[in-house]
Parts: C-alpha cells; structure tokens; sequence
C-alpha cells in the first residue's frame, strides 16, 4: 500500500529579491509521512526557517513543489485548515489577552465553528494545564507564554502541526517539559510534526528522523540513530598504559585525541579517526610513544557531535594543549 | 461571521480595557486640545460668523477624532502584531490577514463610534453648544466618511509590513488629516475629490441646516460614496500590492 505523506517538498528553491539576490533555499526535497516527526536541522542561515516558511506559504517560494496532504499549498483554505504553525520566538500571541481569550480568538479566526471552538479551548488548556491561568500572557513565564502559543496553533485542529525552534530560551525543566507534551502530541494525539531546532538534545529525544540543511540544500536525511552510526566506528576510547611524562601532543594533534579520565597509571582518550583502516597507523604512533594498549572500544558520538562533523566542524573536544604531557 | 465580529469585538475590548489608563488619559487630551481650541476661537474670532465657526471646528474635531483614533489603532496594531510575529498567524487563517484586519477594524470601528458619541456629548457640555443631530443621517455620514479613513488603514499597514518603522509617517498624516477636513470645498468645489472632504461638508450642512440624509441631493452622495469606495478599494489594493512584496522579501515576520 502507498504511504501516506501529510507534506512533499520537491526541488523548493527560494531566491530573496535583495541586492545582490540571497540563494536561501536551494532545491530541497523531502516527504513527512503522517504521524511522523520530522527535524530540519542546519547552523542559522542554512535555510531551514525559510523552508519551513515557504512550506507554509508566508514566503513566496521561487520554484518548486509544495504538497500538504495531496494538495498543493497555494491552495490557502486548504493548506491553514491542515497545518497550524508556531515561529520566531514562539511567542506570537496577544500579549493582552489571556490564554483562554487568546485561544478562543485564535480558534474563532482560524475559521473553527464556535461549538468545537469551545471544546477544543477547553481540551487544549487542559492538555498543558493553563486552565487555572487567568492573567494577560504577558505576566506569564516564557515556558507558560510558549505552551500558550503551542496551544493556540493546536486549537486550530490540524493534523500538521510546523514548529520553529520550539524551546528556544526555555530553562532546563520547561525544555524538558514541553518535549514531553510534544511527544505526547504525535503519540497519542496524532499529530505530524515538522520542527526546526539547533538544540541536539531535543532533536534527539523528539525526531523520528532528521533532515540536516547546509547552505539551503539537504545534506542528509536519516534518523537520529543512523546519523549518529554513520560515524560510530570512526570514534575510538582507547585505555593506555604509558611511559611518565609521555608528550600527548602529538597525539592530540593527529588524532583529535581527548583526554576522558585517568586513573591508577592508566589514561582513557578518545581518538576520532578518518576511517576504520587508519586504526593500523594509530597503533604506530602509539607504539613510537612506548604506550601500551589495555582496552580499544568504538564510542557512539552524540548526535550534536555527528551533525557538527556532518557539517565540516571539528568535533566539540577539549583537545591537549601542544606542551600536554603525562 | 459574525462569531468572527464578536471574537474580535471581545479582544479589542479587552485590549483596550488593558491600556485602560492610556486611553483615559487620550480622552483628557483630546478634550482639552478641544476646549483650547473652541474657546481661543470664540476669544480671537469676533464677529457674527463666529459661532459658525465653532459650529463647524466641534463637528471638524469630532470626524477629526474619529478618524486618527481609527487609523492611529489600525496601524497600530499592524505594527504590534509584526513585532509580536502575529502578522504570520493571522495570514494563516482562511480570512487572510486582510479580512482578520478589516474584521478587527469594524469591531474598533463600533467601540470608537460609541466612545466618540462620548466625547461629543462632553464637547457639547463643555460649551453648552448643543447641536441638532438626528441619529441616523449622523451615523450614515460618520461611516461615509471615516472608511476613506480605513482605505488609508490599509495603506499604512501595508506600509508598515514592507517598510517596518512608519511611525513619522503617521505622525506627519496627522496633521494632512486635520488640512484635508478643514479645505475650502465652498469655494474649490474640485477638492471634494480628496477623502473626508464631502462628508465633513455635509455633517456641517446637516448640523446647521437640520438636512436629514434623504434630503440631500443625490450628485452629493454619489460623491460621498464614489470617494469612499474608491479610497477605502485603492488603499486594500496597494495593501496587497506591499503585502506580496513583504511575501517576496520574507518580512512578513520581522520588525
């Protein structure tokens, strides 16, 4: 049976009109099935928002084809019945109003019958507790203000729902609990998603796959998962038993050696290396330093370690300082 | 659509209820600018004709009034919704962000009317000057001549979205507001071509006359009309030109 794909993104390109003309989005392709969700992860101007914009048609895209659930999206009755959107700073709501008067407004003008306009008020200020709330969002805290905005999207009842950096400027514990009223959304509400984030940890923990985009072109699209193993055999903890005061830094300078502990004479350091075969020539090295080798384990890189080398980057390490020795 | 009137007719309320303050404190200004006005009239006018005058600067002030509260609140909450990222919300609706606008504008439209009759009661307190206006030619003369006002609504938010900071702008349109109520229409009758003209004319006619709407000659409400529509069509369609533009550019969102 043919999958079902809730949006289809194909050869999207977007030139800015400005002086000169910014090439922001550059034939991006991608599908999200329904139930789905899906992460666009890039370094800022890589292009993801301006994606995700034309996808929703608040950007007039240059070229390309954009379809939300077999439709195309300049078909605008269409494409706001089925996709509900939070961006920029995920606070775009009226400051003034309360979250209850905020989300009948936003249900009311986004075209929802006024009896499932009330209930859908009452499930979603349920769903993350904002019913005791009766003050103007703006004396709330941002994690409240930014479950309000999420809340007036999903008052709308659209089975699509486009999430800009949703727990940007959150603290530690309202990151984690929106995450988790997110997962909740597509788990038990259904809801597809298409999210843009640059924090891993909350790509990691939410998208089932990721879409990473450089310079407005995809450079890769896998799972988590599978990003994370394209470069699991290429990172290395090796347990070293050395000569007193070894000079590391050679080490550190070839292998992008990282110290992780060292304990009873022995040192742990993780080397990164450019394939599997340069293992033999690392052995070299540390035989011509006189280290004996205890333990050699491959290490799974995070996926911000993954998508940051993906991406050209070195990898996040604390490296020797060149006059290192142990 | 009319759950869509009352939803936005709720909201502005609220909002307004929210800067309750600053919306007191615009009344207190606008009534002593007035009484300044009126009575430095009375006191450097002289003359038989002066009452006339002040006649025409109490129904001069009040369109006046209603006219920069209508478009000061349009452009206004253009400005606010781009910098809270709302511009990007209300186009996602099936109304479009020019029907949300002109939804919100009529539901401000009614609680400014309201508030205004206010004002014009105070005035006429104020002056003990109480004019003759009957309910209906008032109201149908006031809408005539404010929507041009909403034309201009549209231009400035148009303005707004693509160009971002139009505050001087509308600071400098405030006083071409004030020239365009007060041109000597009597005396160039081709003037009544630009907006409020006609309607402020008449509001006078009516005020000192007793002429009730029907009993005005048709050619002046073709005019009236034809400069409404053609005001309030011309400044949607150059909002939709500027909104096309901020699509293009992608600044729909940014302030």
């Amino acid at each position: 049976m043919a999958e079902s794909w809730a949006l289809e993104v194909r050869d999207l390109r977007k030139v800015y009109p400005h002086r000169p003309p910014v090439e922001a989005v550059r034939g991006v392709s991608f599908r999200v099935a329904e139930g789905e969700i899906v992460a666009l992860l890039g370094p800022n101007g890589a292009g993801k928002t301006t994606t995700l914009k034309c996808i929703l048609n608040l950007v007039k895209p240059t070229a390309g084809q954009v379809r939300v659930y077999g439709r195309d999206h300049n078909d605008q009755r269409f494409l706001y019945r089925h996709v509900a959107a939070v961006l920029e700073g995920n606070r775009n709501i009226f400051w003034r109003l309360t979250p209850r008067q905020n989300l009948e407004t936003f249900a009311i003008y986004a075209g929802v019958p006024s009896r499932l306009a009330r209930r859908a008020v009452e499930r979603w200020l349920h769903f993350f507790g904002l019913e005791g709330l009766n003050r103007e969002t703006r004396h709330l805290s941002r994690g409240q203000q930014q479950k309000v905005a999420l809340a007036a999207a999903l008052v709308r009842e659209t089975p699509l729902l486009a999430l800009d950096e949703p727990t940007l400027g959150l603290d530690v514990e309202a990151k984690r609990d929106l995450v988790a009223l997110i997962r909740r959304l597509a788990q038990d509400e259904g809801k597809t998603i298409l999210l843009t984030s640059h924090q891993m940890e909350v790509v990691q923990a939410l998208a089932h796959r990721v879409i990473v985009i450089q310079n407005g072109r995809v450079v890769v699209e896998d799972t988590p998962d599978g990003l994370r193993q394209l470069f699991a055999a290429q990172a290395y903890v090796l347990t070293l038993r050395l000569p007193p005061g070894t000079d590391l830094a050679p080490l550190a300078a070839r292998w992008q050696a990282r110290l992780e502990g060292q304990t009873n004479g022995e040192v742990r350091v993780r080397v990164m290396l450019p394939q599997a075969a340069a293992l033999y020539r690392l052995f070299a090295d540390l035989e011509a330093l006189g280290a004996e080798v205890r333990s050699l384990t491959p290490d799974m890189p995070d996926l911000e370690e993954a998508y940051l080398r993906l991406l050209g980057h070195p990898p996040p390490t604390a490296r020797y300082p060149p006059t290192s020795t142990l | 659509m009319w759950a869509l009137f009352w939803t936005a007719l709720k909201k502005e309320w609220a909002i307004m209820r929210s800067y309750g303050l600053n919306f007191f404190m615009q009344f207190v200004t606008l009534i002593l600018v007035f009484v300044f006005l009126y009575f430095g009239l009375g006191y450097v006018g002289g003359g038989p004709k002066v009452s006339q005058t002040q006649e025409g600067l109490m129904v001069g002030y009040w369109l006046w009034v209603g006219i920069i509260m209508s478009l000061s609140n349009f452009s206004w909450n253009v400005m606010q919704y781009a910098q809270q990222g709302l511009l990007e919300q209300l186009y996602m609706t099936p109304w479009r962000l020019r029907g949300i606008l002109a939804v919100e504008a009529a539901a401000s439209f009614v609680i400014y009317f309201l508030s205004n009759l206010g004002l014009l009661l105070f005035f006429m307190l104020i002056t003990g000057r109480w004019l003759r206006l009957e309910p209906v030619t008032t109201f149908l003369l006031y809408v005539a001549t404010l929507l041009p006002g909403y034309g201009l609504g549209y231009l400035l938010a148009g303005l707004a979205m693509r160009y971002k900071n139009i505050a001087q702008l509308f600071n400098v349109l405030q006083f071409v507001m004030a020239g365009l109520l007060t041109l000597p229409v009597d005396r160039y009758p081709w003037l009544n071509v630009l907006p409020f003209a006609q309607g402020v004319r008449m509001l006078i006619t009516h005020v000192r006359h007793g002429t009730l709407a029907w009993q005005f000659p048709w050619p002046a409400w073709a005019v009236l009309v034809g400069q409404t529509l053609v005001y309030f069509a011309l400044g949607l369609t150059l909002y939709g030109r500027l909104e096309n533009a901020a699509r293009e550019r992608g600044l729909l969102a940014h302030y």
